[in-house]
């Protein structure tokens, strides 16, 4: 017996010394998660998990997790660090640990219709649209800055061109796309002012980066933009125009990870999903896939599935089509209402 | 689940029957402790054989109890409120409708909104009404648009019997909420008049607990204050020869804080002045009545910044024959002049509507009512709508009777004004929707010199078709004819009433299960299809106990309103609830000029935590003390 508990004691010591320690992923940290935006007026919003190995379907993990509903709608999920930040336009941020969907802290008070966010150091900034006026313009958005990464008040508000939507962190710059003024802003963390801004065509949404570029999506009634940004004076480098007409308004696509755009057509009679080539500029699918009540894209690189959420009229809940990479329907899934977005850990 | 959808109706019913067999004695009525009112008029539901109407009366000194007409139905009817807080927006579902199925009336005025097609049932104090009837069905054919799932008709009347009498009401509760009432009516030789004014300030500062909010902590509401302010005017003058002219007028304002949904910090406020006013000349002959109303109700809604202006101008005349003993009829034509100026177009529209209603009495015991109605909007014929109803008493002796009534009938909505015009989205090719209605019910009253009770049980059953449903498309929603619903269920109402010396000891219970369907929904919906709608419970369950000795009375109440579900997939549901009350009250007489009543209740007795909609927090226990005095 001695000879035995030595050799296990030796074997353990050989074990730590020469593998990585080996931390069990979280239940949420593998699969995907489906942000489910809410509707409005209901403040619904919540996050489904969808489980690539069995696939079963898990929903409302804040609420199961935390034992109150998330209320709120949520706009964005954002990922920094161990934590999620669900960002509300309702009015607040909820962090989350990764792992398990645990609250660690919250940013409220002075949040009117928060947006998106992101981390630079210590930091959080959220941008906001701030107010409506009586001509339903937003002339006082803000970017919220807190002074702590798992939440708290809000320390500072840097006023922003309107409609401050997508962020991105770009050397040491914070990239922000303001939508009504159609203008990027360039942010200085460390003294929290605006430096520069750099005029795009169409309205732009979201960030994204692709073979060590950062790209900035935007579009308008007749197309969909996608601008490449200099990484140093942060102006658009070259613009990809595809012709596109009613792109879906609240800006949702999905990147493949490999130069391949899908976004959402909202045409006559249904709903399209086009496959758009950055490579070469074209559009290279007009009718990947077709439906109804399509509002938001995703795309697993490992599995090369194409994730569409569909809202059923926002009269109940929504569902998931996931649809392989020759655009054939595998299967659909029940999700939360409005399902906006989707992320895989 | 088939048994849990059949049993529980029924064990509730016979739950609620064993105490009234328990009894072995008297009477009943239809109404709930009502004062007599007058009304010269042939009142519409005359024409209603084999259909339901509750008459809710409530005497001055249970009045102030309920702030509103939301308030006092959802109190005190199995009839289900939906109210996003105390004090703020509240829409009736009768029979598994939706808030725009079921008509309201002041005075014999349509007063749903044209331009959303629905009552705010938390705008009407209850200063303004001396009667509430409930119309429980589908009654096109009687009332006209909108009355689909049922018709709610408020009315004042000014009591001949009494020359001079002014009455003060104020009322402290909970939360710094506060209101008061002042109301003078005389008579002077023919001509008899009340004014009646009333302030409610409810500063709505009730706690609740922040689900929204990490480590939900308890917080105080602060932005659901409600400042109401009042004038309603009735006249009433014999003319001779038979003949009365009314006139009733009701200016009201209401401002409201909006009571955010938890998690969201909106801050909007909503303020609403109602103009109402209505003049009735009617004739009484020998064999004839003829009644010739004109009608103006004027809405200016501002919610936030935008004001959205409608109004509405009524004329109408209509005559009642007693051909014989048998046969009863009335036929009548209305205009009505709709204007909208909203904040995103105008528009103005006319309806002209002609209807017949006649009840044939071939026995003393059987009844019969035939209704029909056309009415032309802008100059075209929306579907034609009947409806005929039967009333059988199959058993009756001195103190008992037995009753047997059905009826089927056709109701009928215009698509709103905001429906077919709003920018962007309005849909001017709507249809009407339109619905079919059955319905069964057994009634048995008894009475005898010291008790007296009823029971009603009905059984119904509704096909909505071309219900309205506003669905994205593109960047906008629009509203299309996609869903056909399908509504059954039962209602039981059961009261009693015991007097046995100075003991006046009273009993009411009303129960109503409802069941939904989708039976067609728009592309890409069909996981409603077969579903419950939203906010629909199956159940509803109100009883209340009354007692009153000498100059003092009490009540118990209590409700429970079932599970609802938030979405129309049946995925998401709020928990049922319960909720508790009690009150007390004392008649006083000072000197020989003042009369009163003082009074303390207490609601939500058990301190409930529940949400009627979703992150929509309702008050905790709270308490009102009154004091009514009679000059």
């Amino acid at each position: 017996m001695k000879l035995a508990s030595k050799i296990l004691f030796f074997s353990l010591l050989v074990s730590c010394g020469t593998d990585p320690v080996e931390i069990p992923r979280g239940a949420y940290e593998k699969g995907v998660l489906v942000i489910n935006e809410g509707a409005f007026g209901a403040n619904d919003g919540e996050i489904y998990h969808y489980d690539t190995e069995t696939g079963e379907v898990e929903s409302s993990i804040f609420e199961k997790t935390n034992a109150r509903p998330f209320a709120g709608l949520i706009q964005n999920m954002r990922s920094f660090g161990a934590y999620h930040y669900l960002v509300a336009n309702t009015g607040k941020v909820e962090i989350v640990r990764s792992s398990d969907f645990m609250s660690v802290g919250a940013v409220e008070g002075e949040l009117l219709n928060s947006r998106s966010l992101v981390a630079s150091g210590e930091k959080l900034f959220i941008s906001d649209w701030g107010a409506y006026d009586e001509a339903w313009n937003n002339p006082d958005s803000f970017i919220a800055v807190v002074n702590d990464l798992e939440g708290g008040s809000i320390a500072n508000k840097i006023d922003i061109a309107s409609r401050p939507e997508g962020l991105i962190i770009s050397g040491n710059r914070i990239l922000v796309a303001c939508q009504q003024d159609q203008v990027i802003s360039v942010l200085n963390p460390e003294n929290e002012t605006v430096e520069k801004t750099v005029p795009v065509s169409g309205t732009p949404f979201y960030f994204f980066e692709y073979a060590n570029h950062t790209y900035l999506y935007a579009n308008d009634a007749e197309n969909v933009y996608v601008h490449q940004i200099d990484p140093v004076t942060f102006e658009v480098d070259e613009t990809h125009t595809f012709g596109v007409a009613n792109s879906i308004y609240n800006g949702n696509f999905a990147h493949s990870g490999g130069g391949e755009l899908f976004v959402i057509s909202n045409q006559a009679n249904e709903d399209v999903v086009i496959k758009l080539s950055l490579s070469t500029g074209t559009v290279v699918e007009e009718r990947f896939y077709s439906g109804n009540n399509f509002y938001g894209l995703g795309y697993d690189e490992a599995t090369q599935t194409l994730f569409i959420g569909e809202h059923a009229g926002w009269q109940g809940n929504g569902s998931v089509l996931r649809v392989n990479s020759a655009g054939e329907l595998i299967d659909q899934l029940p999700v939360g209402r409005g399902p906006s977005g989707f992320y895989f850990p | 689940m088939a048994a849990e959808k059949i049993g529980v109706p029924i064990l509730a019913i016979l739950w609620l029957l064993l105490p009234v067999w328990g009894f072995s004695q008297e009477l009943l009525r239809d109404t709930v402790d009502l004062d007599p009112v007058e009304v010269a008029a042939v009142p519409m539901s005359t024409f209603a054989y084999g259909q339901r109407v509750r008459t809710l009366g409530f005497s001055e000194a249970e009045g102030p109890a309920a702030v509103s007409l939301g308030d006092l139905l959802q109190d005190r009817t199995g009839l289900f409120i939906r109210s996003y807080g105390p004090g703020m927006t509240a829409s009736l579902s009768m029979r598994g409708t939706s808030a725009g199925h079921n008509a309201l009336f002041w005075n014999g005025l349509p007063v749903n909104s044209p331009s959303l097609g629905q009552a705010d049932y938390s705008i009407f104090p209850m200063a303004g009404m001396d009667q509430v009837d409930i119309h429980y069905g589908s009654a096109g054919a009687l009332y006209g648009t909108d009355a689909i799932g049922g018709a709610v008709h408020l009315s004042t009347s000014l009591p001949v019997n009494k020359k001079r009498n002014t009455s003060v009401t104020t009322q402290l509760g909970s939360f710094g909420n506060w209101r008061q009432e002042i109301s003078h009516q005389q008579r002077i030789k023919s001509i008899s008049f009340r004014t009646s004014l009333y302030r409610n300030a409810l500063a709505n500062r009730f706690s609740y607990t922040d689900w929204a909010s990490q480590d939900t902590p308890v917080r105080y509401q602060d932005h659901a204050a409600v400042n109401q302010l009042g004038w309603v005017q009735d006249l009433r003058a014999d003319i001779g020869e038979g003949q009365v002219l009314k006139a009733s007028l009701w200016l009201g304002e209401i401002q409201r804080e909006i009571q955010p949904v938890l998690g969201s910090s909106g801050r909007d406020t909503q303020e609403d002045v109602n103009l109402r006013a209505v003049v009735d000349y009617i004739k009484n002959g020998q064999k004839t009545t003829w009644n010739i109303k004109a009608g103006l109700v004027r809405d200016r809604m501002a919610f936030n910044r935008e004001v959205n202006l409608t109004l509405q101008a009524l004329l109408a005349a209509d005559v009642d024959w007693e051909l014989s003993d048998k046969w009863q009829s009335r036929s009548g034509v209305r205009y009505t002049r709709i204007q909208g100026d909203l904040s995103t177009y105008s528009r103005t529209e006319q309806r002209i509507e002609m209807y017949q209603a006649t009840n044939y009495k071939p026995l003393d015991n059987l009844g019969f009512s035939l209704q029909l109605r056309q009415l032309l909007h802008e100059g075209k014929p929306v579907p034609f709508t009947p409806g005929l109803g039967v009333s059988w008493t199959f058993f009756k002796n001195p103190v008992q009777q037995w009753e047997l009534s059905g009826n089927g009938s056709k109701g009928f909505k215009v698509p709103t004004l905001n429906d077919r015009y709003w920018v962007p989205g309005g849909n001017p090719d709507l249809a009407s929707e339109q619905s079919w209605s059955k319905e069964l019910g057994l009634n048995q009253k008894f009475n005898n010199n010291n008790l007296q009770f009823s029971n009603r049980l009905s059984l119904f059953h509704m096909s909505v078709d071309n219900w309205i449903i506003w669905l994205p498309e593109e960047s906008y929603w629009t509203p299309k004819n996609v869903r056909k619903v399908v509504s059954k269920g039962l209602e039981y109402f059961m009261e009693w009433e015991l007097r046995q010396g100075k003991w006046d000891l009273g009993w009411e219970a009303d129960y109503a299960w409802t069941h939904t369907s989708n039976r067609s929904v728009a592309a890409g919906n069909e996981l409603e299809l077969g579903k419950q709608l939203p906010y629909v419970p199956r159940h509803k369950v109100q009883l209340r106990w009354n007692v009153k000795k000498d100059r003092f009375s009490g009540f118990v109440s209590g409700q429970y309103t079932g599970e609802r579900f938030v979405t129309s997939d049946n995925r998401t549901a709020l928990p049922a609830f319960s909720l508790w009350g009690a009150g007390i009250s004392h008649d006083f007489a000072w000197k020989e000029w003042v009369t009163g009543t003082v009074g303390l209740q207490v609601h939500n007795v058990w301190d409930t935590d529940y949400q009627i909609l979703r992150l929509r927090p309702m008050p905790g226990r709270n308490f009102q003390f009154s004091i009514h005095l009679d000059l």
